[in-house]
């Protein structure tokens, strides 16, 4: 049996803001060529994961690795060997489009620059306009071109979407996916926004507050993962049984997120003597999947 | 090595040559003002009277200076540090592949120089319009004198990178209240020459604040909160 090599391993992490629990004995293991996604509310834990991941942060305990070395103590191997997305598309405003790739160009000796103009050049900016005066997709870009030409190994990605809009992201995703599965590249993002997120990555992390609420291929959660809307005679029941994932309600109308199918769900009804009409399963993609897994508020 | 520190020079040359440029020509016109001024002042009291009031009196007559290598430090530190900090952009320069120390200290060095580069230029030209009209009796004391402004800017350029680096504001409004007190320490009236006892003290300052920002980078890679 072919052994699985992990870019990333994380055991056992711990970590609290001062009394405040972010999670306890979280792991995370990313194989190499896979592309994770960390999916979370804001303030789930998703930039303190990035932190330990990028050494800015020690936790309270366990230990994160990558490509076998402590995340608290890379080495400038290692380092080269991952692009690092800020969230925010954050990078050296100061700088205009040339400048910031002669910097870069120094640290990394299979720096490709043809990577980098190919997406600069559709940018419609003027030749030396800095980046602190480009709209937040042209950032986007530059960040995105930067992190193609250092042609890493590894490419972690701290909420990339923000701000983006629906074409940007759309292109960005496209973009990213190709890259890295043409060239075999391990990826590691979080986002918060879900949409359209089921066409970049390979396997889902869901985080809530405190906990990990799945965390496998994408593909097992969205056919596992099911929803079903109802309306009942009351608006005032509650579930207990653990079949019942997420029950969220508007009046009488219900919806009802579960791990069970279809006959179990009505086999719960009927067992509570509760009347239902419009039972309907719904067709749920990666985004109804999460907002039906860690709800609405 | 070389090449990453000179693409690293580049990028903290980038940030900081108008400052630079601005610190030097303040400093320059000061210096130039000076000179204009003793001028001034020899042809409107004549030379016996301006020159005992400079041996009797001890009056420093380059006052104007005082205050420029921490307004150049001022200038450079805060040209640098700012952007790092802003949307804690320093995480970009930790994730180059090089010793986070190395990155620190290398920006660090690069202030330094130019600081020092600036100063330089600005006593040595000050030196020289000083040489045409005082003994040396009258400037060795003004050097004396200078020198803890000069040792004071460096020492607020390295409290403005350790600082930067501080993670958490509370933390940084301490500082600056500490880093305040301990400036003026260079910045007191000793009189013209006076200073040359103090001197220990003031180099180990500047010595124990030059490295003070691997204390707080330190704490930045902890993600102290």
């Amino acid at each position: 049996m072919e052994e699985t090599n992990y870019v990333i391993e994380c055991r056992n992490l711990t970590h609290y803001y001062g009394k405040k629990l972010v999670y306890e004995n979280l792991n995370i293991a990313v194989p190499e060529g896979r592309i994770m996604g960390l999916l979370g509310k804001n303030g789930a834990g998703k930039s303190t994961t990035i932190n330990i991941l990028n050494g800015f942060l020690e936790p309270r305990s366990g230990q994160c690795l990558i490509y076998g070395e402590d995340t608290q103590n890379l080495s400038p191997e290692t380092k080269r060997r991952i692009g690092y997305l800020i969230e925010g598309h954050i990078q050296y405003s100061f700088m205009n489009v040339h400048q910031i790739e002669k910097f870069y160009s120094g640290f990394y000796k299979n720096w490709k620059a043809d990577a980098y103009w190919n997406l600069i050049n559709r940018l419609k900016i003027l030749p030396k306009q800095k980046i602190s005066t480009m709209s937040c997709g042209q950032r986007a870009q530059v960040a995105l071109g930067l992190i193609l030409a250092q042609d890493p190994d590894l490419l972690i990605l701290d909420d990339f979407s923000l701000g983006l809009d629906p074409g940007y992201r759309r292109l960005f995703i496209d973009y990213m996916r190709e890259y890295c599965k043409a060239k075999g590249k391990t990826v590691f993002l979080t986002s918060h926004i879900i949409q359209d997120m089921g066409r970049l990555i390979d396997d889902v992390l869901i985080m809530d507050y405190n906990r990990v609420l799945v965390q496998g291929p994408v593909k097992d959660f969205t056919d596992k993962f099911k929803g079903f809307i109802f309306d009942l005679e009351r608006d005032d029941i509650t579930f207990s049984d653990s079949l019942a994932v997420n029950v969220e309600h508007i009046n009488n109308h219900y919806e009802f997120y579960t791990y069970g199918d279809e006959t179990e769900v009505k086999k719960l009804l009927e067992a509570q003597g509760l009347a239902y009409s419009n039972f309907t399963q719904l067709d749920m993609t990666l985004e109804d999947a999460f907002i039906g897994l860690t709800g609405k508020y | 090595m070389i090449e990453k520190l000179k693409h690293l020079i580049y990028k903290e040359w980038l940030k900081t040559r108008w400052y630079a440029t601005i610190a030097l020509l303040l400093s320059l016109g000061t210096v130039i003002y000076i000179f204009i001024s003793i001028r001034s002042d020899l042809n409107l009291l004549g030379a016996p009277q301006y020159f005992s009031s400079l041996i009797l009196e001890k009056s420093i007559f380059f006052g104007k200076f005082k205050y420029i290598p921490i307004i150049t430090a001022l200038l450079i530190g805060l040209s640098q540090f700012v952007p790092e900090v802003t949307d804690k952009r320093i995480k970009l320069s930790l994730h180059l592949p090089m010793e986070n120390t190395t990155v620190i200290y290398s920006m660090v060095l690069f202030g330094f120089a130019i600081i020092t580069a600036i100063q330089l230029i600005s006593v040595l030209l000050l030196t020289l319009f000083m040489s045409v009209y005082f003994p040396s009796e009258i400037i060795i004391p003004s050097l004396q004198t200078i020198l803890p402004w000069i040792l004071g800017g460096m020492t607020c350029y390295f409290f403005i990178a350790m600082i930067s680096l501080e993670p958490i504001w509370k933390y940084r409004f301490l500082y600056i209240i500490f880093v305040y007190f301990v400036l003026r320490l260079f910045y007191y009236s000793y009189g013209l020459g006076n200073a040359v006892t103090i001197y220990p003290i003031l180099f180990i300052i500047t010595l124990i604040s030059s490295v003070s920002v691997i204390y707080t980078s330190h704490r930045f890679n902890k993600g102290e909160l």
